[in-house]
């Protein structure tokens, strides 16, 4: 004999409450429709595994392609979203299926006669559930009788399951198997509780609303937040009795969980799916980089991406590479490739591998990054065509699996039964990383789903080509609802599980409705059918439901919560989701309803009111949190020890001057940040850019002869440079959208060109070296950097440096004319060599075109900045330089951004401090610092200790 | 259009009504529930008025109805658009999933179509917007195109705005008669000779007339240079000259830039920049819809118009005809035109339309919606029938009700708003309680350089004063409570009871940061969610998740957990001292020649900070959002925000950033790009300062016993028992120079968007707006006029809005100036003669005075307060609790894995019977799906019918795809050996193939069996577990698989079984059918 539990739908163990503790059965499972099927299946010899969503889509993909004659119902849908139309439809035609429809024409509408001339396209279709139901029922009746003695018996009303279900039901019933309806909910807690009292009010709604005492049977549980609802709700569930007690997740339960754990319960263990785990992004950010123009962001994104294709030194390499020059194969990008096939052959060598295979190692390491990041692109206004597209998804699935082999190796011993259960079943210690041997289960997934595109793809006509925005809509019909990933164990002794409120069975002495709030178990609106459709459909045997229909299954699931527990029953919700108000569940009207005069206040519970010692039936376990200390923004700070050591560099020191306690966590802290994704764009980007091409203009291989060249030519040279090297050394700038930045980016290096050879020529100057490395010392402090032009006076042999910066003019101007030019009299300084008077310098305002300087003699034709001589700003640098120094051996570290509050400290150990207006003050420079954290956050208005 | 229209003044049960009149009407049966359209403002609203019809049908037990209200299409209007473009997306050629993009990916395509738009038209709009002091043009053209896209007008439309708008602006300008040429030349001596008086008045002068000469100076230096200086430079120049002392020198100058309204130059200017502005916004329109067609995406605002044209179309027409009952729509007032267009056309498709609103509430104008359109529409609605009118207020005491209607009556009634549509009955006396408790109050303060030492004085910090003391007030004010509709009760306010309202955000978010100091909570929704402590903390963390070796992000961690409050010092010493000492060690390393030591990871001595790299570990196979949570749970955040000062905020802002974290995975999923951990990050960090204004909000804790503090726009439709009117200096903020939507002489019910244009004139003075020619100018056209008194009925009933918040006392802050209180924003309230409406006392003595509209009067308390910020609390915060924690569990998983799982059990080979000739397998099949075919046939195999056994055998292998490496011969094989087998042991025993197993096991913790057990052979005295296994291999590896793998499952069901059929295990066998054997396994209790 074989005793079915038939559900409504498939998952959870609620049916746990049906077994006495120590029971056993044999021949006695709970299934929902899936398993009901499969079991049929296997009793009938008939394998009943419906096939996968995506591979059904693309089957339906190719029917479509063949009916589609431009003048369908879909047809201008279909341009839209082609995959998208194909899942509609597909769906609307599996719904008419569980409805009963046969595959009979239909009228009525234009888009019914579709569907059903879709149905009878030869095109094969994989089964799905409708499928698989009507043809066991259709076996059934064929057979006239069943192989065994079934006995099933419903746990909901046959109207929370569709009629196909009802019909294969029917079948069983026919060929002899034993159907049994199921019982109508009745109250199962005593009539003296509050749970009793709601439970007879629910069930007949004539009977009169129950009045709450707030006994602690019925509880509404309420926080703000998520989390701490699921703080209130596990310190709720520690009163015991979990094994006796239901849970319907229907939200967040990865919140919950943690909760549960952090309070030393057993985690329940739901898994949750997404779509965008990293392992899933792989194949989209490859097929991304198969057109052209590769957009740098996304290779930076898949080299980011964790367990990404490369090892870790060659990512950060390229990383690298594409902030120094953000373009997919740049001369950067090149350069780091060669860098990194170098250094995985001087790995290999220190892994005692012999020269060649150290040599064959970088090889191959240079090659999977070609096979990557490089490979025939696609115009991305034409798309990729599909046999490339395949290709591409089959190479990442293969690397997909490989990825997962060596975790798989490591997880094994974890496999999982399967069986009617929900999708959590490992174990172990919560607090152990669940993913520690896990890793291979999402990489697996992620290589099927690869393997699923490629399907999907190589269904489609060879000669298709697929645009971006096609692709990812494909892409997404792969995917599906992503991956799943429970983040704890399942573990003994958590409370039985429903997925679903009508799956809740009765029996159990307790019932959480975990995730109370709108949207959640509620179901679509239905079908929207039309007055002719509806004819149609009945005509054709089709049983729409009523108007309301399964909104009363609905409302008739919420009910059995309630009903189904014997002592208590609690719901859980929070208040706001994200920053926006969240409402409550709309079942928690009718509560209100059948609670008379508002009693159901008297059995809701507040966290706030709960911590408070106030309002909970049940005392909440809590501790006392110690108020934090106030932390207030401090402007100086004792710390002993620092000292100004190691070669500086102009930035370093002008970070210094500015605001020491800036330079005393960057530099003598070495706090630097980690990895970002943050490559250069606008100003900075085209800063780069610009220095480089400029450079190269005087200094290249190709450089321009300033005794021939004039202006125009500079401007056109360096125009046409622009032009051939954006797409790799700046390829932000070729992306759509990026057209009006790079016309004013091409303009401005063609004026700033035309603008360098004006200036050097009147100057008679002419470049030497570019991007020259240059070291000297400041104040006994040894000094090293890089000047972008270094020029020398045709006439003289004098030299000179030339800092080229995109804009700032005014800013660059009032740094001079105060005294506080510190770079361009490093730079002079160390070209200079030290000592003496300084060679001339200037800044070259690319934008501007200007030229400004305060040795305006050197430079005629330039901006004269009336201001303090290099060496003056030289010596004021040096002045507060000393001051600094002097704080530092003295233990004290100024944060300089507030005006106040420092000095007076600082200026009894060192001396006066320069005024907020003189030369030797350097402004912080607080808006490039990422040190803000310790100058602007406050917390508490109390006074401090 | 069958329509009827309620007007519902405040506090006058409107949502009752509208709850009650829907609920008679599905009563009734007039109306089905999946026939409703209800529209309402807000997400919130819509919530609300569903909940309450829903809990009306319940009430009545109506249950079948009530359930079916969520069918109906109740929400705001964009949700109900997106419904029907949904549902009508074939008949539409839409995607069938239409899904709004998020707002940022918007722009982006905003900004892509924008771009391509510009091309070559930069420089110039450029070179006219300098010259014109536009500091950014985008903000016009942006205004353009949105007024554009709520009006449903296209490029064409914008074409035609153009050219009425050129005619507007030339009719403002008059002729151009002077040469810009001519002008210019003419304006360089009456400058020469004011630079000369300006120089001699700047000497040793104050900085003022320094900064007159400078400019006088520039506007000098761009005559010489050839350039042509900026009109506003000259007229901010004249304007800055016209004083006594300098009236002779200036005067030459002064009436010289006057003649600038008639150079042509300056004309050319404005209508060049208007022309290419609207060229520019007409292109722009179209290349926006050709980028979302490109992308395949429809963004929020097309919504409505894509429900719209669906409207327009007889199939849809004509399948909603049949569907739809009712159309109801609240705060019909604040509908912008487009939608009044979707409403009506639903109207005429539903058999019945009420709409209800009040006019008087129209403050969305800013927004796009259009009061005046409105009140033409209602009119047609109303075809000469009066409305019905809502004429009780349930909300207020009887002073504010009483002097509401009077202030009103007189202040709507140049609105064409009747005195019965704002006159309101109280709906009963006030409690006795309240009768020496004056229903108003006001306070002033005086403002001013503060004096050295002093601190700055400022309204916000007046405000949080005036609440302190209002709440400190002996004996304590009282406040209305309802108990239940019609009951109330009296009680003393508390905080949650106060409501402050300002215009501004930024207003709002200093009062509540001013009485946070007092340390009174506030509940504000604000920006500035990411500047938090609690989001800089929260996205250290992450980004700390994401690389351990973030030093930054762990400094930040380290600091804002407070790990380093006690000492700050010394805990950055450590830390600086680490650094040192790994320096030194790298130093020797190098000069020993040896490895370099590693770097230290920042900060590795905080417990948070280390707990969060271990945690990164585990973060690699997770989505952003879950690798936020993680890193919430791993550094602890909840239970360390409990202790920080105001922890509902905290904790609720926690709850905010897991709502960016969700808004970035979608807004990554809307671009089609990668989301990552890093991404998040940086998401996270680009917030404080976007241009989305729903973006970096904070949470407002719903609990707290908080003051509200709000923007007045923000408190329409809420309610408290105390409100506090501020910011009452606050100016108007349009003019006839912003891009002004104008409606069609008459409204067309039918049509109601046609007619309508936008008119756009640039305004040539950047921020100056006093004492100008051209504004003069324009004030006294027609359109000037027109934009002046909509401006003034718009602010009049934002005032009517703040005024009827109030349940039981209304206060007033004022700053008081030399000549007065400073209440420009209560100007509207003056009557013709310029009189104000309303007397507030805020100069009487302090004390009881009087509020006053016309003869009527009302006692008000008058405070005076000094303005100034708190010293810092005194005293330390008492221990916050939090839910503790307990020890970790340590447990199996709750569900059995028999065969993973060790059994305390000996297994041993008892013995291998053959059962027949082993069977060929082709090479190298998928051994898995090969089993399935196995078992599948072995499950169903009849025994008996040769040929359906083979059909069977044909199936499974078909079925699993490995019908190539196995014959079907070979399975009735199998079946036929196994039968033999088995009925030769044990005749006439009960087959149960594939039998599910269930069981609870025993013991603590309490676990699951789920299985299902391959055959299990039933006698009277016992039973027989066969188990068949695929397996083909070796006869070596076989016994160890049976001992090792094969006996644990079986000892598990064994033990299952024993319970279930309480009858002991007679024996185990593995089945292997491909090697053609039976393996009997013993099982003995491990010793
Ligand atoms: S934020 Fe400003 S004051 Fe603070 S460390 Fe950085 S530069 Fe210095």
């Amino acid at each position: 004999m074989l005793q079915l539990l038939l559900t409504p739908h498939d998952g959870g163990t609620a049916w746990r409450h049906a077994l006495a503790p120590g029971e056993a059965r044999a021949g006695w499972e709970s299934v929902g429709p899936y398993g009901l099927a499969k079991r049929v299946g296997r009793l009938l010899g008939f394998p009943a595994e419906p096939a996968a969503a995506p591979e059904r889509v693309a089957a339906f993909v190719a029917r479509l392609d063949r009916d589609d004659d431009g003048k369908r119902a879909y047809s201008a849908s279909r341009q839209a979203d082609p995959f998208g139309v194909a899942s509609f439809l597909l769906g609307a035609r599996d719904r008419l299926r569980l409805a009963g429809w046969t595959g009979a024409a239909l009228a009525g509408s234009d888009r019914l006669a579709d569907v059903s001339r879709l149905e009878a396209r030869p095109e094969p279709l994989p089964p799905g559930l409708p499928d698989l139901l009507a043809r066991l029922a259709a076996e059934l009746r064929r057979a006239g009788r069943v192989p065994a003695q079934i006995a099933v018996t419903l746990s909901a009303p046959r109207e929370a399951f569709a009629p196909l279900v009802l019909a294969l039901l029917d079948a069983l019933a026919a060929a002899g198997a034993t159907v049994t309806g199921a019982t109508p909910d009745a109250p199962l807690a005593p009539a003296g509780t509050d749970l009793g009292r709601l439970q007879r009010a629910l069930v007949d709604p004539r009977a009169p609303a129950a009045r709450l005492s707030g006994d602690g049977s019925v509880l509404l549980l309420e926080a703000d937040t998520a989390l701490e609802a699921a703080e209130l709700c596990s310190d709720f569930l520690r009163g015991g009795a979990l094994d006796a007690t239901t849970l319907l997740a229907a939200a967040e339960p990865d919140v919950l969980d943690a909760a549960l754990v952090r309070q030393g319960l057993p985690a329940v263990g739901l898994s949750v799916a997404s779509r965008l785990r990293p392992h899933l992004q792989v194949l989209p950010l490859r097929l991304a980089l198969a057109f052209s123009p590769q957009e740098p962001f996304r290779a930076a994104e898949l080299l980011v991406l964790p367990g990404g294709p490369l090892p870790g030194f060659a990512r950060a390499r390229l990383l690298d590479a594409l902030g120094e020059m953000p373009g997919v194969w740049s001369p950067a990008w090149r350069d780091a490739v060669a860098a990194i096939g170098q250094e995985a052959a001087r790995r290999a060598r220190e892994s005692d591998e012999t020269e060649a295979d150290a040599a064959a190692e970088g090889a191959r390491l240079r090659e999977r990054i070609d096979a990557w990041f490089g490979g025939e692109l696609a115009d991305a206004g034409v798309g990729l065509p599909v046999p490339r597209a395949a290709a591409i998804a089959r190479d990442v699935a293969a690397w997909l699996r490989s990825r997962a082999a060596p975790a798989d190796r490591a997880a094994r011993g974890a496999a999982t039964p399967g069986a009617n259960g929900d999708a959590g079943r490992r174990g172990g210690d919560p607090h152990e990383p669940a993913e520690r041997g896990e890793d291979a289960a999402p990489w697996a997934h992620a290589a099927a789903v690869a393997r699923t595109f490629e399907r999907m793809l190589l269904s489609r006509p060879p000669g298709e080509r697929l645009r971006p925005v096609a692709l990812m809509q494909l892409h997404a019909l792969a995917v599906g609802a992503g991956s799943e990933r429970a983040p704890w164990p399942a573990q003994a002794g958590r409370p039985a599980v429903a997925l679903l409120a009508a799956d809740v069975l009765p029996g159990a002495r307790r019932v959480i409705w975990w995730g109370f709030v709108q949207d959640v178990e509620v179901g679509d609106a239905p079908d929207a059918w039309s007055e002719p459709e509806r004819a149609a459909l009945a005509a054709a045997g089709v049983t729409l439901p009523a108007p309301g229909a399964a909104r009363a299954v609905e409302a008739w699931s919420w009910r059995r919560v309630v009903l189904a527990a014997r002592d208590g029953v609690a719901f859980v919700r929070w208040r706001l989701s994200g920053a926006e108000v969240l409402q409550p569940h709309p079942f928690l009207d009718e509560l209100e309803t059948r609670a008379a005069g508002g009693s159901l206040a008297a059995c809701t519970v507040g966290s706030e009111a709960a911590l408070a010692g106030r309002a909970a039936p049940w005392p909440p376990r809590t501790v006392a949190v110690d108020p934090a200390r106030p932390i207030r923004p401090r402007t100086l700070w004792r710390v002993p020890g620092i000292a100004l050591s190691g070669t500086q560099s102009a930035t370093q020191l002008r970070a210094l001057l500015g605001c020491p306690f800036h330079w005393a966590l960057e530099y003598a802290g070495d706090l630097r940040p980690g990895r970002a994704l943050d490559l250069p764009e606008g100003s900075q980007l085209l800063g780069d850019f610009a220095h480089r091409l400029l450079q190269d203009l005087l200094l290249g291989p190709e450089r321009l002869s300033l005794d021939s060249a004039t202006e125009a030519d500079a401007r056109a040279r360096v125009e046409r440079a622009f032009d051939a090297r954006v797409a790799t050394e700046a390829a932000p700038l070729v992306l759509r959208g990026s057209e009006l930045e790079r016309e004013r980016g091409r303009r401005l290096v063609g004026r700033a060109a035309a603008a360098l050879v004006r200036h050097l020529r009147a100057g008679d100057w002419v470049p030497v070296a570019a991007e020259q490395e240059l070291a000297g010392e400041f104040q006994g402090h040894p000094l090293a950097g890089f000047a972008d032009l270094v020029v020398e006076r045709r006439r003289d042999g004098a030299r000179a440096v030339i800092d080229l910066k995109l804009s700032g003019f005014d800013y660059r101007r009032t740094e001079l004319e105060s005294g506080r030019g510190l770079q361009l009299a490093l730079y002079a300084s160390m070209l200079g060599g030290g000592g003496g008077r300084l060679p001339p310098a200037a800044y070259l305002i690319l934008q501007d075109g200007e030229l400004l300087t305060v040795t305006p003699q050197a430079f005629p034709g330039g901006v004269a900045v009336e201001g303090p001589s290099l060496e003056e700003s030289l010596s004021i640098a040096g002045g507060t330089l000393a001051l600094w120094r002097k704080a530092f051996e003295a233990g004290w570290v100024p944060a300089t951004m507030r005006k106040s509050g420092w000095e007076d400290d600082v200026a009894a150990i060192v001396g006066p401090i320069p005024g907020p207006k003189d030369p030797g003050r350097y402004p912080p420079q607080c808006e490039f610092c990422r040190f803000t954290a310790l100058c602007r956050v406050q917390l508490g208005a109390e006074e401090l200790p | 259009m069958n329509g009827d229209l309620v007007s519902a003044g405040a506090g006058t049960g409107k949502t009752y009504t509208l709850a009650k009149r829907l609920y008679e009407e599905l009563d009734a049966g007039r109306v089905r529930p999946e026939g409703v359209v209800a529209f309402t403002y807000t997400v919130k609203a819509a919530r609300e008025l569903e909940s309450r019809i829903r809990k009306r049908l319940l009430g009545a037990g109506k249950v079948e109805l009530a359930a079916r209200v969520r069918d109906g299409y109740i929400g705001t209007i964009h949700a109900v658009c997106q419904r029907l473009a949904r549902e009508f997306a074939l008949e539409a050629g839409l995607s069938p999933f239409l899904d709004p993009i998020p707002e940022p990916e918007r722009r982006k395509l905003l900004a892509l179509a924008r771009a391509g738009v510009l091309r070559g038209r930069e420089v110039r709009l450029n070179e006219l917007a300098e010259r014109l002091a536009v500091q950014d043009w985008g903000e016009p053209l942006r205004k353009v195109v949105d007024a554009a896209r709520q009006n449903g007008l296209g490029a064409a439309d914008l074409r035609a705005s153009a050219t009425r708008s050129r005619e507007g602006l030339l009719r403002l300008l008059g002729p151009a008669t002077l040469d810009e040429a001519i002008y210019l030349a003419g304006l360089r001596a009456p400058l020469a000779a004011l630079l000369r008086a300006l120089e001699s008045d700047a000497e040793g002068g104050a900085a003022t007339a320094r900064e007159r000469l400078a400019g006088a100076r520039r506007l000098e230096a761009a005559l010489a240079a050839g350039r042509r200086p900026t009109w506003k430079a000259q007229v901010q120049l004249a304007n800055a000259v016209d004083m006594r002392r300098l009236a002779a020198a200036a005067a030459p100058f002064r009436e010289h830039v006057a003649r600038h309204l008639e150079c042509r130059g300056f004309h050319d200017d404005l209508l060049e920049l208007q022309r290419v502005l609207f060229e520019v916004a007409a292109d722009t329109l179209d290349a926006f819809a050709e980028e979302k067609r490109a992308a395949r995406v429809v963004d929020f605002g097309d919504m409505l118009a894509l429900a719209h044209d669906l409207l327009g179309r007889p199939a849809v027409q004509a399948a909603l005809r049949d569907r739809l009952d009712l159309v109801l729509v609240d705060e019909v007032q604040d509908i912008s035109p487009l939608q009044l267009a979707v409403v009506t056309a639903l109207g005429a498709l539903a058999r019945k339309s009420v709409w209800v609103g009040d006019r008087k509430q129209a403050i969305f104008g800013f927004q796009g919606s259009d009061p005046e359109l409105m009140t033409a529409a209602i009119d047609a609605v109303l075809r000469g029938r009066a409305p019905e009118i809502l004429g009780t207020s349930y909300r207020s005491r009887v002073a504010l009700v009483e002097a509401a209607s009077e202030l009103f009556a007189g202040a709507f009634a140049g609105q064409g708003i009747p005195r019965e549509q704002v006159v309101l009955a109280p709906e009963k006396p006030d409690p006795p309680g309240l009768a020496g408790q004056a229903p108003f109050a006001c306070w002033r303060w005086t403002g001013g350089r503060p004096r050295d030492g002093e601190p700055a004085r400022s309204e916000a910090h007046a405000i949080a004063e005036a609440v302190e003391r209002l709440l400190a007030t002996e004996p304590p004010i009282q406040v209305r409570e309802r108990v239940e509709r019609g009951v109330d009760r009296l009680r003393p306010a508390t905080a949650r009871d106060v409501a402050v309202l300002a215009f501004r955000n930024g207003r709002c978010s200093d009062v509540a940061t001013a009485l946070r100091q007092r340390g009174i909570p506030a509940r504000v929704a604000t920006a500035g969610l990411s500047e938090t402590p609690e989001g800089r903390l929260a996205r250290a963390a992450v980004a700390l998740l994401a690389d351990p070796r973030d030093g930054v992000a762990a400094l930040e961690v380290s600091w804002i957990s407070g790990t380093g409050a006690s000492d700050p010092d010394g805990w950055l010493s450590r830390h600086l001292a680490t650094v040192a000492a790994w320096r030194a060690r790298r130093a020797e390393a190098v000069a020993a020649g040896t490895p370099a030591p590693r770097r230290p990871l920042a900060f590795a001595d905080d417990a948070r900070v280390e707990a969060l790299r271990a945690a990164s570990r585990r973060a690699g196979a997770l989505s952003p959002s879950e690798a936020f949570d993680l890193a919430l749970r791993a550094g602890g955040l909840p239970e360390l925000l409990r202790s920080w000062p105001e922890p509902a905020q905290a904790l609720a802002n926690l709850e905010a950033l897991r709502g960016e974290a969700r808004v970035y995975q979608d807004l990554c999923a809307a671009r089609r790009t990668a989301a990552t951990a890093l991404g998040l990050v940086e998401h996270l960090g680009s917030l404080a300062g976007g241009e989305d204004e729903n973006a970096d909000r904070q949470a407002t804790p719903t609990a707290d016993d908080a003051v509200t503090v709000s923007t007045w726009h923000r408190s329409k439709g809420l309610e408290w028992p105390i409100v506090i009117l501020s910011d009452l200096n606050h100016g108007r903020d349009r003019s006839v120079f912003d891009p002004t939507t104008v409606a069609a002489p008459a409204f067309d019910f039918a049509a109601p968007l046609a007619g309508r244009w936008i008119r756009f004139w640039p305004w040539p003075y950047g921020d100056l707006s006093k004492d100008l020619a051209l504004a003069d100018r324009a004030a006294v056209m027609p359109e000037g006029v027109e934009a002046e008194a909509r401006e003034r009925r718009e602010r009049v009933r934002l005032l009517y809005v703040g005024f009827t918040r109030a349940r039981d006392l209304l206060g007033f802050v004022s700053e008081a100036g030399s000549d007065g209180p400073r209440t420009k924003a209560l100007d509207p309230l003056r009557d013709g003669a310029g009189v104000p409406r309303i007397s507030i006392p805020f100069e009487r003595a302090v004390g009881l005075a009087k509020v006053e509209v016309g003869k009527a009067a009302w006692p008000c308390m008058v405070g005076e307060l000094a303005a100034v910020p708190p010293g810092a609390l005194r005293g330390a915060r008492r221990p916050a609790p939090w839910y503790a924690p307990g020890p970790p569990l340590v447990v199996p998983p709750e569900i059995v894995n028999p065969s993973g799982e060790p059994f305390p059990v000996s297994a041993t080979v008892k013995g291998v019977a053959p059962l027949g000739a082993r069977s060929a397998l082709a090479s190298a099949p998928d051994m898995k799906a090969v089993g399935d075919a196995v078992h599948g046939f072995l499950a169903a195999d009849p025994g008996s019918d040769p040929a359906s056994r083979r059909e069977l055998a044909r199936r499974m292998l078909d079925g699993h795809g490995v019908a190539a490496a196995l014959a079907p011969d070979t399975l009735l094989a199998a079946g036929d050996a196994l039968r033999a087998w088995a009925e030769a042991r044990w005749p006439g025993a009960t087959w149960h193939r594939e039998w599910p197993l269930r069981a609870r096991l025993d013991g603590a913790p309490p676990r699951l069996l789920v299985g299902e057990a391959d055959l299990v052979l039933e006698t009277a005295h016992g039973f027989v577990l066969v188990d068949h296994k695929s397996f083909p291999g070796s006869a070596a590896e076989r016994d160890r698989r049976l001992v090792e793998e094969y006996a644990p499952q079986l000892a598990w069901y064994a033990r299952a079984l024993e319970r279930a059929l309480g009858k002991p295990l007679l024996g185990a066998f593995v089945h292997f059918p491909l090697r053609a054997e039976i393996a009997e396994v013993g099982l003995g209790a491990k010793a």
